[in-house]
């Protein structure tokens, strides 16, 4: 994860500093925002995933992954999680997702039923994810 | 051999219930999903394709031949929308999906559900598209870039501009949904031993790609939001007789519209640099460098946005002209490593590889052309010009289009089991590299001569009809190879020849596993300790004890 952050503090510094010289050579405003944006946007992430990694310890052992030497049976037995073979309510949730964008441009009928078929995919998927 | 180990089995989960057909609409596979991406956004490029031959037809000769302003219009935005919007990203998100977790060793996506929304929702924002072509007063026709004004009710009424948004915000989100998942499963999902400085290259190139996406997509979400909210609500936000500004639209949709540039070419950095090593016998000359320069395009394309609007006085030229012309030096370090790693290299030309270096050669005048651009003197004498169109036409279809036709090439085998059929596939790539280069060149000519782009006849005393009808006959030259590689791709799946794990002696880690690989992707893992495992596992003794 160092990498990450890395990369991170990188891009953000370089929208920081970036943004602060197109202030100083141009005085225009849009652009100065959205290069200060670039900034602060992965500077938001990079606290958020550093916070995180101190959060494991300060002497916890590096991931295999970050490890040059690991061996696959490092990780044996270790839990990666589950993944569905399959789920009907993605489908189900985008299909709600154009009802609702067509509501905007066809009217109020289109986007209710979309929010009621929206909710009930979401609670589908919430299902899901606990069972 | 001997040093595979069995993989950490993932948690069991329950095999597919549903029937073979019905489960392609329920699947959660990143590979089922990766390859609905892949004949999803080829379709697309087809249909766009179709509507580009159309608009040459029409130019093939001054005067109107059966196009009206309106339907020469609504042709434009909606090419100029599908390929860029539903076929060259999203062709990269369908690679992206199948080939990372086998890259980096894992059993799947770090969110599969999710994944597979990220699909469905850009499906239904392609159909949303073109279902404007169904409305009253037909498709939108303000335009790829759509700039407000022009994209307000009061000048562009119908639905068709609506649906347009509308669509365009569900393949947003799409984006944006398929980069959290990304970077979640390549930063969390590697096997042991994938140490960042050992991921493939096309992986670290995805990665920077959805950082990419992260920052930009918001943007013209909001850009389109902004929009929908004037066309529909009586919002101002970029009307100027309310108070509004365009020029705020501009901003929004370029600091999304210049990185997506890069969204649509660094993935296939990655393709071509996956390929170019392989069919030269050598390892990637200067990795670090590479993954480094990599970084810096990404930097540097998020501070590049305004160039597209020099002419408009409201920005800082010289700034981003200089930013502009940095960006071309991690570009030419790229070129550096792919010249590097051929250099002395045992060099076989088949399909890939051929593609690969025509892509190189497109790219390259791309890149040159872009340069050109970056100095608003020029860019004042060519903005909105045919020049313009042949510039990002060698950029996005000479490089990353021909990068999409040698990935397919290379990576069918692992997705079908089959042998890839070479002879069809290396004609389809000469007669695609000549028909392109036949269609877009003279519009280079063109835009130096003034031929506006965006515009459905032009006058014979112009004298540009020559160079149109030259432009025209390539185009259907290149038709001819999209139609021998489908060919090529129909052969391949016919013959069914058996391909075997690694037909192209490859390098990285989708190469260690069965052609077409099992469930959760590996059997058994070899270790993984260069950038080469499958390399390592296939020729133990070149491995340095």
């Amino acid at each position: 994860m160092k990498v990450a952050v890395r990369i991170l503090v990188g891009t953000a510094a370089f929208g920081l500093v970036v943004g602060a010289i197109y202030w100083f050579i141009s005085y225009e405003a849009a652009g100065t925002t959205l290069l200060l944006a670039l900034g602060i946007a992965p500077l938001i992430l990079a606290v958020y995933v550093e916070r995180d990694r101190r959060a494991a310890g300060a002497g916890a052992a590096p991931l295999p992954e970050d490890l040059p030497d690991a061996r696959p049976q490092d990780t044996a037995g270790e839990d990666v999680g589950s993944f569905p073979a399959e789920s009907v309510w993605p489908i189900v949730l985008a299909g709600a997702s154009v009802l609702v964008l067509g509501g905007v441009v066809y009217g109020l009928a289109l986007l209710v039923v979309g929010l009621l078929v929206g909710t009930v995919a979401v609670m589908g998927l919430m299902r899901e994810s606990r069972g | 051999m001997d040093a595979s180990t069995t993989t950490p089995a993932p948690a069991p989960t329950p095999a597919s219930r549903a029937a073979p057909a019905v489960s392609w609409f329920t699947t959660t596979d990143h590979k089922r999903i990766g390859l609905l991406y892949i004949v999803t956004t080829f379709a697309f490029f087809v249909i766009g394709g179709l509507l580009a031959l159309a608009m040459r037809a029409e130019l093939a000769s001054p005067g109107r031949q059966f196009l009206s302003q309106q339907g020469y219009s609504e042709l434009f935005t909606i090419h100029g929308t599908t390929m860029i919007f539903l076929f060259v990203a999203p062709f990269g998100f369908g690679l992206a999906n199948y080939l990372i977790p086998l890259q980096i060793g894992a059993p799947d996506m770090a969110f599969p559900r999710l994944n597979a929304l990220s699909y469905w929702l850009f499906l239904a924002g392609g159909l949303v598209i073109f279902s404007g072509f169904l409305s009253t007063n037909g498709a939108a026709n303000a335009g790829w870039t759509a700039y407000a004004p022009l994209s307000e009710a009061s000048r562009t009424p119908g639905a068709g501009m609506d649906l347009w948004l509308a669509g365009l915000l569900l393949t947003s989100a799409s984006g944006i949904m398929g980069a959290v998942n990304f970077l979640t499963t390549i930063l969390l999902y590697r096997a042991p031993g994938m140490t960042m400085w050992r991921l493939p290259i096309f992986t670290w190139n995805m990665l920077v790609t959805a950082v990419l996406i992260l920052m930009s997509f918001p943007a013209i979400a909001v850009a389109f939001s902004m929009l929908l909210v004037d066309r529909r609500f009586g919002g101002d936000f970029f009307n100027p007789a309310g108070g509004g500004s365009p020029i705020l639209y501009q901003h929004l949709f370029w600091f999304f519209g210049h990185p997506e540039v890069y969204v649509m070419i660094l993935p296939f950095f990655g393709v071509i640099t996956e390929i170019v090593p392989v069919f030269s016998r050598k390892p990637l000359f200067g990795y670090t460098g590479f993954v480094l320069a990599t970084l810096a395009i990404a930097a540097y394309s998020m501070s590049v946005w305004a160039h597209h609007m020099f002419t408009t006085g409201a920005v800082d030229n010289p700034f981003f002209s200089a930013m502009s012309f940095l960006i071309a030096v991690p570009t030419g370090v790229k070129f550096f490593n792919w010249i590097g790693t051929m250099w002395g290299g045992k060099l076989t030309f088949p399909t890939p590889m051929l593609y690969a270096l025509a892509f190189m050669g497109n790219f390259l005048i791309g890149g040159v052309t872009g340069v050109m651009v970056a100095s608003p003197p020029i860019d004042f004498h060519v903005h909105d010009t045919y020049f313009v169109v042949a510039h990002f036409h060698y950029t996005l279809m000479g490089g990353s289009v021909f990068a999409i036709f040698a990935a397919i090439a290379f990576w069918l085998p692992k997705w079908t089991g089959y042998r890839w059929a070479d002879r069809p596939g290396r004609w389809s790539a000469l007669l695609l590299f000549a028909g392109f280069n036949l269609t877009f060149w003279p519009q280079f000519v063109l835009g130096l001569r003034g031929m506006q782009r965006r515009i459905v006849d032009y006058p014979a005393s112009t004298g540009w009809a020559d160079l149109n009808r030259l432009s025209t006959l390539g185009s259907l030259v290149l038709a001819a190879g999209v139609l021998l590689f489908v060919w090529a791709v129909w052969s391949s799946l016919r013959r069914k020849e058996p391909a075997g794990d690694d037909p192209w002696g490859g390098y990285s880690l989708e190469w260690a596993t069965s052609s077409p690989p099992p469930e959760h992707n590996f059997e058994t893992l070899p270790p993984i300790r260069s950038e080469r495992p499958a390399f390592d596992l296939h020729h133990p003794e070149l491995v340095p004890r």
